[in-house]
């Protein structure tokens, strides 16, 4: 199965497997990993699953949708190029090895 | 196996009996398998957790366009012109949706919620010293009905007529009966308020209408659609927070060890919702009609067919949830999908979970005590599950 790292915001790493086809969100909420609400279960309405894509195949990851691109705008920390919704990142075998940084503060 | 084979029930989801007890209709539904042919209206039915998902989020597979509710638009005439957001598929549907989610965006909610700390104190206080209330006509109704317009920029006359369009929405979604007839014969006026009222010129400055005009002066949306998103607004804005809040109110009621967790600690009121929102809410189900034949589960599915996907009964799937039938604000209830799930999940969500967390935290500071005086008493929708009545006895909080 593809892997992902998640590094907190207190620099803690933690790798998990994620099934192809699981978005980044739910899979960090199933390993309870800190720092992801994820309030509306992926619907792209509460910019609570805020990640900052640090290295990977940056080529294999979706374009950023334009209700994406919306919640982006209203995320709790900064945005920067490197922001995205976890919710909205699905995993694939070509993600495999992704890893994102969480932010301090998602609400 | 094949729909020769199919499993079929003679439930109607749509009878009194099963608007009054839905919960043990919906155990009988998922002991009958993954997917149920309900004769009654020649319609399919999912009623767990994890098969509902997989049909709220294959949109291609599944279809918004099909209609809402009941009815089928393949096959049958819309009673009004579709929702440009609810009942359209991808491609145009990211459109109006990237348009309502920057107006609903955490932005604007942080800016509206003093304002509605501000209202639910006021109607809170108003009934805190009266002993014995109707909670619904009294403290519920009053409070979306006033904060959602003022959200949206609507003039303050005429407002009554949102619930009585909101139950004609809500209404279409079930089959034709006399109590929708009747409804409908009042169709006329109230429509025509609701579509005044959907226009440019009625919108006051600073409001969420106002903003969904600034997207079609930016090119995002025509002029038409602007007002049609508006309508969106107005449709699925009101009823569903005001049986929701209703329905949580209730709960906490009728479970004093949880209302009283909820006193110690009003930071638990969104906690409160959330939970309510899986054990008893306002939308307990929806549809989708297939746009293919398709294999669900080993039964095969035809084109163009209604499938009646139970939110309700997700809720209470002893599969995915611990104790399910039991009313507990403290646990997690991360991925409950009482607001739906997918493209489509709830655009309003955040805004109904403010309302409410605001609701029920104004409630928490200023009452000591919440007690059912008499029974409660459901109101006759088909789309949406809530309260006419709810009595309760309540006495204020010794500061
Ligand atoms: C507790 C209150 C509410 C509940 C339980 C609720 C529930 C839902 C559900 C289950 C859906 C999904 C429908 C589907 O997939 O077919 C939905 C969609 C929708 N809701 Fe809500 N809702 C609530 C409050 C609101 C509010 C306050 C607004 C407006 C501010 C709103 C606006 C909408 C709109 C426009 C859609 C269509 C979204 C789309 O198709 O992309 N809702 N709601
Ligand atoms: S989970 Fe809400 S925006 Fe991603």
């Amino acid at each position: 199965m593809p892997k992902v790292t998640f590094i907190g915001s207190d620099d803690k790493q933690t790798q998990i497997e994620v099934p192809v086809g699981h978005s980044l969100m739910e899979a960090a909420i199933h390993a309870n990993i800190n720092g992801i609400l994820g309030e509306c279960g992926g619907s792209a309405n509460c910019a609570t699953c805020h990640v900052y894509v640090e290295s990977g195949n940056l080529d294999a990851l979706p374009e950023v949708g334009v209700v994406e691109e919306e919640m982006l705008d209203a995320t709790s920390s900064e945005r920067t190029e490197k922001s995205r919704l976890s919710c909205q990142l699905f995993m694939t075998e070509a993600l495999d090895g992704l890893v994102v940084r969480l932010p301090p503060t998602q609400a | 196996m094949s729909s020769a084979t199919r499993v079929t029930s003679d439930l109607d989801p749509f009878s009194p009996e099963f608007r009054a007890d839905p919960y043990s209709a919906y155990e009988k539904l998922r002991s009958l398998g993954p997917i149920v042919w309900l004769e009654k209206y020649d319609i399919w039915a999912v009623s767990h957790h994890e098969t509902i998902i997989p049909v709220l989020t294959d949109w291609e597979t599944y279809s918004n366009a099909g209609g809402g509710g009941l009815a089928n638009y393949f096959k049958e005439k819309p009673w009004r012109r579709p929702s440009i957001i609810l009942e359209v598929d991808p491609p145009e549907h990211p459109k109006a949706r990237a348009a309502l989610t920057r107006t609903l965006s955490p932005k604007t909610l942080r800016a509206i919620r003093p304002r509605f700390e501000q209202d639910a104190a006021m109607f809170v206080d108003a009934v805190a010293g009266r002993g014995e209330i109707d909670a619904i006509p009294e403290l519920v109704t009053p409070y979306p009905l006033k904060v959602f317009p003022d959200s949206v920029g609507m003039e303050a006359d005429g407002r009554e007529n949102l619930l009585t369009y909101g139950s004609m929405v809500f209404g279409s979604f079930g089959p034709v009966t006399p109590w929708y007839e009747e409804l409908m014969s009042r169709v006329g006026p109230v429509q025509d308020w609701i579509l005044a009222h959907c226009k440019r010129e009625a919108m006051l400055p600073g409001g969420i209408g106002e903003m969904i005009y600034d997207a079609v002066d930016a090119g995002d949306l025509t002029e038409e659609e602007g007002g049609l998103l508006v309508r969106s607004f107005l449709s699925a804005g009101v009823d569903t927070t005001i049986d929701s809040i209703g329905l949580c109110l209730r709960a906490l009621a009728e479970h004093p060890d949880q209302w009283a967790l909820l006193r110690e600690d009003p930071s638990l009121a969104r906690a409160a919702f959330e939970e309510a929102t899986r054990y008893d809410s306002s939308s307990q189900s929806l549809f989708r009609t297939t746009t293919r034949e398709v294999d669900f589960a080993g039964t095969t599915i035809g084109k163009h067919e209604k499938i009646m996907c139970f939110l309700g009964s997700a809720g209470r799937d002893p599969a995915r949830w611990e104790n399910a039938d039991t009313f507990d604000i403290r646990r997690r209830t991360v991925g409950q999908i009482g607001f739906g799930v997918g493209i489509h999940g709830c655009v309003g969500q955040m805004f109904a979970r403010l309302e409410a967390e605001v609701f029920f935290q104004a409630l928490a500071a200023r009452i000591e005590t919440l007690e059912p005086s008499g029974p409660s008493q459901l109101r006759l929708n088909p789309g949406l599950r809530g309260l006419s009545s709810l009595p309760l006895a309540i006495t204020p909080r010794k500061h």
